[in-house]
């Protein structure tokens, strides 16, 4: 594409809408095309990248790739993770936005910058202080050995430092929420007889059950795509305690390509998650801000 | 303390703090406790070597370049996002989130990939000298690519509520575009673009996937902090190594932990009530 | 029997809310909690309901311990300021919440449950909206939407917040009627609680006016209206107006007049309000008798005639409201310099507390006293 071409279509894409002044279209033109070429650099590049490494060899050779059975025992490993891990969440997140929005208790504001840590400490470290309590040598290691349960480099752990690095999403996503609906709702089913349960299922959740879903949405997303604090605690054994991120850490030593392949898996499903997210978004836009 | 109204406060909080407790508290104390255990001359004596030393340097360096990077291009693109109208924007905007949603591992292997010597972009670069990938350029990339998302999602809402009027009501009294933008609009932004460079920074320091592939890893060169650390747990079982390098980091959290709540105190004095 | 409430307190943190309340009400009463924001009367209203705990004292109902009581069990109907209707349900299955939210034993069928909804719906004339959902409703359906379902319950009080807080000025004047015939169709006791003197006047059988937790005065409107217990009672219902006044010895001095007063404690009393009412000024044409008065704006609103007057003596101007056809006989005009008698004053004697020990209506006799002129120039017509 030559350059005028180049230019006509830049113009042609920014020039949709208003027209205001000649200066200001000029900057307006100028501005559009540096955050695209900033987002087509920064973010499109990359995920282009990993679908043409992907499909580079051909097809027979992604499918052969995504089908052998480390990968397929990475994906089985990555889903049990996350059926663990996200329902945990859920509650997780349902439990501390209704403590922290419905009552006043010391500690409150404590507990609230509790809630939010996971999101600021490194994965890494994170899964170093889950080794440190249940490992071999950590805390509880020893009573862990002697009920002969494995933590570290078995599912208990993997699903901890998930848990760990997911555990602020949904409760994020409801507290701001549920803290702008205020307590009335339920304080009106309280006068009106309703039980606990019964508040919660039938006047709580129907107004915040989109965003729970986003929340649990971008946990999910998170959970299954986790590398830093799982790899830590896993001692990636191929086949055994390879999540998906980490078989494609292992395949990227060996076989360039097939980790390419197992990875287009996870950038398609980070492509779905965007997808309904966005979704969510457009259709429930009250779901992000609940005023 | 005054009776609960509402029911639930005890099943709540009870999951609540089992579940904090559990996975974060816990192991928070082992942390801090093993920290403490070394005693400060033990904790010196494990940091202050040639190789930790050298990984901590790149990495708050590394992330407080690519946090500032982070807050010209988040400004740039937040300020498009919210402002203009053109083709394929809602595309973009779902874009931003890219690097929030992608497993670090998959980013860190695309941008390899793309940058090292063979790559689409590492040959088009190579003939003017210049290396990305395994060198600290492809650190610092790495982490403008993560923290990106932290700055345009912090900026767009306050950017959103904002409008134009401020500008417009600028514009009536005289002041010229440059004006509008440094005087008017910058010092308002400015403790949410602070807010955005924190967690930039936040992510930025502690990222470990999306550098490790492209920083290659290099003795004294290109090591980032949480990848002595994996060093130090994974293959030298050198737990108490680990620990007085994960305090450092885990303390630059609650730095910019606290540092965050300030700023969030200051942005509501601003909060115009409606 | 009714509700017997007895030196309520809570405090929250530095605020006091509620400064040892004591109120009964009887069975079938229409009360008002009349005060303004931050005077404790929503923190009633929120305890009686059981959505607060008071620190301390009692609430009886018919000597049953209220307060021991959660809110689910009280049996109160509480409609919310802002309604608090699920968005998520419609009209019917708002109403119809508090039915199937019974335990098992004590729920009713799905058909009796679906005929009192649509009974209560017709009391409240919402019967042809019930398939509706809260959004599409106007306020004022809204509000009685609300009403119905604090009602679905069959509670033995009934308390409403604000009730017309959030409605236009004509919907309220419509509900206000309304709700007044409906309570007295219905006969339950009911408490509500408003910042609107008018409306607490024109509906309540008994009005109680509060102010930063305390209870100023308790009785009927016309009462409350007439013979206001306290400055604040007086300021906030009657209009009143302070004007600088001494007692001395048995004799009041008001704005350059001495009279007598007879009656009047004077042993406690540290400091005195007077207060005045705007519909007790009129203009006289017995210039002897009269203080002198400049008429700085006359405005007039629906069938009254209200002017701002400048007296001698005072900072600010006094208000005082005719009627038109008053005004007609005395008409006045901006610029004016008038003379006016005071027909009637009220006087407050506080202790050091602040506390009224003392209060007097005192009705200036015509020309009896002596005259003492002051800066402004009488004006002889």
């Amino acid at each position: 594409m030559g350059g005028d071409t180049l230019m006509a279509a830049i113009s042609a894409i920014v020039s949709i809408g208003v027209r205001p002044s000649w200066s200001a279209s000029v900057v307006r033109v100028v501005l559009v095309s540096a955050a695209l070429m900033v987002l087509a650099w920064l973010l499109v590049l990359p995920l282009a990248a990993i679908f043409a490494e992907a499909f580079r060899q051909g097809w027979s050779f992604y499918l052969d790739a995504i089908s052998q059975p480390d990968s397929m025992a990475a994906v089985r490993l990555t889903l049990t993770v996350a059926a663990i891990a996200v329902p945990l969440n859920l509650v997780f997140g349902l439990a501390a936005a209704w403590a922290m929005t419905h009552f006043t208790f010391p500690g409150k504001s404590l507990l609230g910058a509790l809630i939010d840590l996971p999101f600021s400490v490194s994965p890494v470290v994170a899964g170093m202080m889950l080794i440190l309590v249940y490992g071999k040598d950590g805390w509880l290691g020893s009573w862990f050995e002697a009920h002969d349960v494995q933590v570290i480099f078995a599912l208990p752990g993997l699903v901890l430092a998930t848990v760990f690095v997911t555990l602020p999403f949904v409760a994020r996503e409801l507290i701001p929420l549920m803290q702008a609906q205020g307590s009335e709702q339920e304080e009106a089913a309280l006068t009106l007889g309703a039980s606990g349960w019964r508040i919660f299922f039938h006047v709580t959740l129907p107004r915040v059950r989109w965003a729970l879903l986003y929340g649990v949405l971008l946990c999910n997303a998170r959970a299954m795509g986790e590398f830093g604090a799982v790899y830590v605690v896993s001692g990636h054994l191929p086949g055994l305690t390879n999540t998906l991120p980490l078989q494609v850490d292992q395949l990227y030593q060996e076989n360039f390509s097939a980790a390419f392949a197992v990875a287009s898996l996870l950038a398609l499903l980070t492509l779905l998650t965007l997808g309904l997210k966005r979704l969510l978004e457009w259709r429930h836009g009250e779901a992000r801000n609940g005023h | 303390m005054a009776r609960q109204v509402l029911p639930g406060f005890r099943l709540s909080t009870g999951y609540t703090l089992a579940v904090l407790g559990g996975s974060v508290l816990l192991p928070l104390a082992a942390l801090l406790w093993t920290a403490c255990e070394l005693g400060p001359a033990g904790w010196w004596a494990q940091i202050a070597t040639r190789r930790v030393l050298a990984s901590l340097r790149l990495s708050f360096g590394a992330a407080m370049l690519a946090a500032t990077i982070d807050v010209v291009l988040g400004l740039l693109v937040a300020w498009v996002l919210v402002r203009y109208r053109f083709a394929f924007r809602r595309l973009c905007d779902a874009l931003v989130d890219l690097p929030f949603a992608l497993p670090t591992a998959v980013a860190g292997i695309a941008l390899t990939a793309l940058y090292a010597p063979h790559g689409w972009l590492g040959s088009r670069l190579a003939p003017f000298g210049i290396d990305v990938a395994y060198t600290r350029l492809g650190v610092l990339l790495a982490m403008v690519f993560v923290g990106l998302p932290f700055v345009v999602r912090t900026l767009q809402p306050v950017l959103e509520s904002m409008e134009s009027d401020l500008e417009e009501a600028a514009y009536t009294l005289g002041a010229s575009p440059s004006q509008r933008f440094f005087r008017v609009l910058l010092p308002l932004l400015a403790p949410t673009l602070l807010t955005g460079y924190a967690l930039a920074l936040a992510r930025a320091i502690g990222e470990y996937g999306s550098v490790v592939f492209i920083s290659g890893n290099r003795l004294f060169k290109t090591e980032i902090a949480p990848y002595l650390i994996v060093q130090k747990v994974d293959s030298q079982y050198d737990y108490r190594g680990a620990a007085a390098l994960g305090a450092v980091m885990l303390a630059a959290s609650l730095l910019l932990l606290v540092a965050m709540a300030w700023l969030q105190r200051w942005t509501r004095r601003w909060a115009v009530t409606r | 029997m009714g509700i017997d409430i007895s030196h309520l307190r809570r405090r929250f943190g530095q605020f006091t809310a509620l400064d040892d309340v004591s109120l009964s009400i009887a069975d079938g009463e229409f009360v008002a909690l009349l005060g303004p924001s931050g005077s404790g009367k929503t923190s009633l209203l929120r305890i009686l309901a059981g959505l607060d705990l008071p620190d301390a004292g009692s609430i009886l109902r018919d000597g049953e311990d209220l307060l021991a009581l959660d809110a689910r069990r009280r049996g109160v109907g509480l409609v919310f300021q802002h309604y608090a209707l699920f968005p998520h349900m419609t009209v019917a299955q708002n109403v119809a919440f508090g039915l199937r939210v019974r335990p098992w034993r004590l729920r009713p069928r799905a058909s009796a449950i679906k005929a009192s909804v649509e009974e209560l719906l017709r009391r409240v004339e919402l019967d042809h909206l019930s398939t509706r959902y809260p959004a599409q409703l106007s306020g004022g359906q809204r509000q009685r939407v609300a009403l119905a379902r604090a009602l679905a319950i069959q509670p033995r009080l009934l308390l409403l917040d604000e009730p017309f807080g959030a409605l236009d000025a004509q919907v309220r004047v419509t509900l206000r009627r309304w709700l007044r015939e409906f309570h007295r169709s219905l006969g339950i006791t009911t408490l509500f609680v408003t910042h609107d003197q008018d409306e607490a006047l024109e509906m309540a059988d008994r009005v109680v006016v509060m102010n930063q937790g305390r209870i100023e005065q308790i009785g009927t409107p016309e009462q409350i209206y007439r013979h206001p217990a306290t400055p604040f009672a007086s300021r906030f219902i009657a209009r009143g107006q302070p004007i600088p006044g001494e007692v001395e010895h048995g004799t009041l001095r008001v704005l350059d007049r001495v009279w007598a007063v007879g009656g009047f404690a004077e042993d406690q009393i540290t400091s005195i309000t007077v207060h005045v009412r705007p519909e007790d000024i009129f203009p006289t044409q017995a210039h002897r008798e009269g203080l002198a008065a400049r008429v700085l704006n006359v405005r007039h609103v629906a069938g009254t005639v209200r002017a701002s007057l400048a007296m001698a003596g005072l900072e600010e101007p006094l208000e005082a409201e005719w009627n038109e056809r008053e005004w007609h006989r005395h008409p006045v005009a901006v610029g004016d310099v008038i003379d006016v008698h005071i027909q009637s004053l009220t006087v407050f004697g506080s202790d050091a507390d602040g506390r009224v020990v003392a209060r007097k209506e005192f009705q200036p006799p015509h020309g009896a006293a002596p005259v003492t002129l002051g800066p402004w120039r009488r004006v002889e017509a």
